[in-house]
């Protein structure tokens, strides 16, 4: 019970600095980074909510009672996403790359796309 | 900071989040209520209806067959993007190489460093297969697996050179391999509708279920699983390669 | 067991912190690569064995790769970009001295421009 409220904190607390990050970066690929925290917020929220006390993983190959195990359709939410998300990022680092060399600045507050 | 006005937004739309999110965490019922019904007959049925052990392979490639195969086209569309973003659209022949990365050997490995990675090379490959092949049965599959093959490549160039790693990776059997695997996970939801059965229905046979499971268990599960760990590896590797094409040839102009 | 979930769920807490308030991008690739690492053992204590696999893996290897990748063709693009501002000021340099007069007014705003400095790439000095 304490590690669901705990898991939930924790979710909020990742989300919160992740977007405070984003909102005060100074450089894309920082803010880049900072975006992987806030996904790793809802990684925590989906995690808490699938396990349950004394589970085991969803793997039957020498479990049988299958009421044991904790909950296989959250964890493949999440599976398919971790990978996905990687390269989401590799495409925002590219964005970044280029907006480096049309520009020649990294900083948000800088960049003049209308110019680039 | 050239925006003041932007922290007080972000504060106060903060303080909003953070409330409503303890309120509703608060109503929520707790865990032990948080069981679905769901998940409780794929635990039950996923090894008595699909041959399979790992109910979370089932799950991704089978019961929401569906959704993978959204997130595979995400997957494929975004690793596109950043292949188009980061073509090389101003290379200039003749320019020196900026010594971002050290030009020559990668990072100044010893020959003790490469005999160790070499080394480390062939189990890396072995054990990303053997992840891909495995989905179904033990935890892993297509998606982890692809990307620890992925990495197989990267080891030969920490090792040697860019030269051994393009070699390995020459260009345009990657793509193929990338829109193979895109394509064949949609080919096989497909052959349902010949068959007369919903989209990514499974359809082909199941082979041996119980308690002797192997790799060919599971119908279309093992096949989309390979479909899936072909288009992941091809994915990374090409992103790989992407990332380190410019740095390669600044290195190769320079004499 | 809840001692475990406790402690991984603070650690992961506080190296997400650390990954954000970590303002350099070349050193927080490292806090990043320790946060994947924490999420893929909660996601082990947490009895999700696959998440676990493919959050090591990027986590650990691809993500702060592609990141320092990045920064360095950013750096590369850097040290380009200072060579050609450097060139186009010299070039307007002498361009001042042969034209005689007014040499002090030549290049009124050669700290200014970048985004024009990549016209003329010229030829590099050093590539000699």
């Amino acid at each position: 019970m304490t590690y669901f409220y705990a898991a939930m904190a924790v979710a909020a607390w990742l989300f919160l600095v992740g977007a405070y990050g984003i909102v005060t970066s100074r450089n894309l690929i920082h803010l880049c980074l900072c975006l992987v925290v806030v996904q790793a917020s809802t990684y925590v929220l989906l995690t808490a909510v699938g396990y349950r006390p004394g589970g085991v993983a969803p793997i039957f190959i020498d479990l049988k009672e299958t009421d044991k195990a904790v909950d296989p359709v959250i964890q493949a939410l999440m599976l398919t996403d971790i990978v996905v998300e990687a390269t989401v990022v590799a495409l925002l680092l590219a964005i970044a790359v280029q907006i480096k060399k049309k520009t020649g600045t990294l900083d948000p507050d800088r960049v003049d796309l209308m110019h680039g | 900071m050239r925006h003041p006005g932007r922290m007080g937004i972000f504060f106060v739309g903060a303080a909003a989040v953070a409330a409503l999110y303890a309120m509703s965490t608060m109503r929520l019922p707790g865990p032990e209520d948080l069981r679905g019904q769901y998940m409780r007959i794929i635990n039950s049925e996923c090894v008595a209806a699909r041959h399979v052990t790992d109910a979370v392979t089932a799950v991704n490639f089978d019961y929401r067959g569906f959704d993978t195969l959204g997130e595979e086209f995400i997957l494929f569309v975004s690793v596109m993007g950043a292949l188009v973003l980061l073509r090389q659209t101003d290379v200039k022949p003749g320019t020196p190489a900026p010594d971002a990365l050290s030009p020559g050997r990668a990072v100044g490995a010893s020959d003790a460093l490469r005999v160790w990675i070499l080394g480390m090379t062939g189990p890396t490959v072995l054990f990303g297969i053997y992840t891909v092949i495995h989905g179904q049965l033990t935890p892993g599959g297509g998606f982890q697996g692809g990307v620890i093959l992925a990495t197989a490549p990267l080891l030969m160039y920490l090792a040697e050179s860019f030269d051994i790693f393009r070699r390995i990776t020459s260009h345009r059997l990657v793509e193929t391999a990338e829109a193979i695997g895109a394509g064949a996970y949609g080919v096989i939801g497909l052959l349902a509708i010949f068959k007369g059965r919903e989209f990514m229905t499974n359809v082909f046979p199941l082979g041996k279920g119980g308690s002797d499971v192997n790799l060919f268990s599971g119908g279309t599960i093992p096949v989309i699983n390979l479909a899936v760990g072909i288009e992941v590896t091809a994915g990374f590797v090409l992103l790989l390669y992407a990332f380190l094409q410019e740095m390669l040839e600044r290195k190769e102009a320079a004499p | 067991m809840i001692v475990m979930q406790i402690a991984i769920l603070a650690i992961v807490a506080a190296s997400g912190g650390a990954v954000v308030f970590t303002r350099r991008p070349g050193e927080q690739v490292v806090g990043a690569s320790f946060f994947g690492l924490m999420l893929a053992l909660m996601f082990f204590i947490f009895q999700a064995p696959d998440v676990a696999l493919s959050q090591l893996v990027i986590g650990a290897v691809a993500l702060p790769l592609m990141v320092l990748l990045a920064i360095a063709k950013t750096r590369s693009t850097q040290m380009q970009q200072d060579r050609e501002r450097e060139q186009q000021r010299n070039k307007e340099r002498e361009h001042g001295r042969g034209g005689g007069t007014g040499g002090n007014f030549a290049s009124p705003d050669d700290a200014g421009a970048p985004a024009d400095a990549r016209q003329p790439p010229g030829r590099p000095r050093e590539a000699r």
